[in-house]
């Protein structure tokens, strides 16, 4: 039998070209970003000096102004405000390391809701979960983000209370829909620490490592390995069908639980990829509210 | 030899393959470019990460195949096989006085006409002449899955093509 070709594929010469020509073009315009490291030194020096600022200014404000904030404080929305318009979804997303210690994959009665666009939809939504989250500026991340996010997907615990998950998703998203860089962070409140009788092991053959949220509780970071099973999962959304899918992919991720969450995230990132994981170390760890 | 050497040295080894993957699962040329380029620029992002062990080829094929199937449950795709069915509808009068694609061109329509999964095990099988062990290991799924895709893409097919006789179909 003839190998078999397809028509519009038998010379494909001038889309191999074309492909180089674009990777070579790209790779020329786009320096490896690790070279510049200057901007974000800079960036979190100016980052450092205003939060202290900040706290100077707080600090020396007289107590009627704070009073006047905590009244604007109560206007806060709430989550059924934000999100109102309930839509399609079958599967929810979780850690599929921890699945055994967190039970996420097992949810009754689950909900889920259209994702709000933008930066401020993300506050809005921030500002729902108490100190349970700190976002991090667009503007502080290592790539430019021109899709930012957040989903919300509720269900019952045990106990007959909400639990709600959230998704804070910055994307670099591609002109073909491809999700080029990301960092995502869900957040799901809990009713027990599913890390409490988690044995932790260096050597495992998961290669998973605690780089440590304080010296206190342990963060878990396992670097993206694509020869490896165990799927990184997180929401994405289908505007035509109203519906949002469950996207299951490979990424670097981190894992830890505090005060009364899971935080979860899962990060791709271009460029040097161990200076990319000491970034998100530290990012994770501002997005976490904690005590050192 | 440097990153970007290597690069050069892998684009033009692999270029003409994953494009061709690409096409088969986006059924669109400047799509099936735009994944390719993607891949080859994550890779040269990533490659001092890679350890070569005689897998390359399999590798960038797996990377390829995921980004594909990013982009087909993306928004992007939606929105242009929306207004691909719009406009098809639009032209269907017309391309009926044209004259009749010969047997091939059928072929590979219908070829693109199947389900995603069935689609790519007679792609990989017939068209790029992949054992169903090295399927197997591409798409991540048993052998025996691969043979019950295969024998369920050649129904399909066959039911698409009743008015060919195609040799593949009969004696594959």
């Amino acid at each position: 039998m003839d190998k078999h070709t397809m028509h519009v594929l038998k010379d494909v010469s001038a889309h191999k070209e074309a492909i180089i020509q674009k990777v070579r073009q790209q790779i020329q315009q786009e320096p490896y970003p690790s070279k510049q490291l200057w901007p974000y030194r800079a960036m979190a020096v100016m980052i450092t000096c205003s939060i202290l600022l900040f706290i100077g200014w707080q600090a020396s404000k007289p107590i009627d102004h704070v009073t006047t904030e905590i009244l604007h404080e109560e206007e806060k929305q709430s989550f059924t405000d934000l999100f109102q318009t309930e839509v399609e979804g079958k599967e929810t997303t979780f850690s599929q390391f921890f699945q055994i210690a967190d039970q996420l994959h097992h949810r009754e009665n689950i909900k889920f809701y259209a994702p709000l666009q933008g930066f401020e939809a993300m506050q809005a939504v921030a500002a729902t979960m108490e100190n349970a989250v700190h976002l991090i500026d667009p503007e502080n991340l290592p790539f430019n983000s021109n899709i930012q996010e957040v989903y919300a997907v509720t269900s019952d615990m045990q106990d007959g209370s909400l639990q709600k998950q959230f998704q804070f998703s910055y994307k670099e998203k591609s002109l073909t829909g491809v999700d080029r860089q990301y960092i995502i962070l869900t957040v799901t409140n809990v009713d027990h620490n599913p890390l409490i009788n988690y044995k932790f092991m260096e050597d495992s053959q998961e290669e998973i490592t605690n780089v440590g949220l304080n010296f206190m509780n342990p963060m878990y970071y396992r670097a993206m390995t694509p020869d490896k099973w165990f799927a990184y999962l997180y929401y994405n959304y289908d505007e035509a069908d109203k519906r949002i899918y469950r996207m299951s992919t490979r990424a670097n991720e981190f894992y830890t639980y505090y005060k009364g969450y899971i935080y979860h995230i899962g990060y791709q990132l271009n460029g040097d990829q161990q200076e990319a994981q000491e970034k998100m170390v530290e990012l994770a760890r501002e997005f976490i509210p904690h005590l050192n | 030899m440097t990153d970007t050497e290597y690069l050069e040295q892998l684009m033009e080894l692999h270029t003409e393959h994953l494009f061709r993957i690409a096409y088969y699962y986006t059924k669109d040329q400047r799509i099936a470019e735009d994944i390719v380029q993607d891949v080859f620029i994550k890779f040269y992002h990533h490659q001092k990460y890679y350890e070569e062990r005689g897998e390359m080829k399999a590798y960038l094929a797996r990377m390829t195949i995921n980004k594909c199937k990013d982009y087909l449950k993306s928004w992007a795709y939606r929105k242009i096989t929306f207004q691909h069915n719009f406009f098809a509808k639009q032209k269907t009068v017309l391309q009926d006085t044209l004259i009749r694609q010969d047997e091939q061109d059928l072929l590979d329509e219908a070829i693109l006409r199947l389900p995603i999964k069935q689609r790519e095990a007679i792609v990989y099988f017939y068209l790029e002449e992949m054992t169903i062990k090295e399927i197997s290991e591409l798409l991540a799924i048993p052998e025996g899955t691969v043979k019950s895709r295969l024998k369920k893409g050649k129904e399909l097919l066959k039911v698409d093509l009743q008015h060919i006789e195609w040799e593949v179909l009969l004696h594959g």
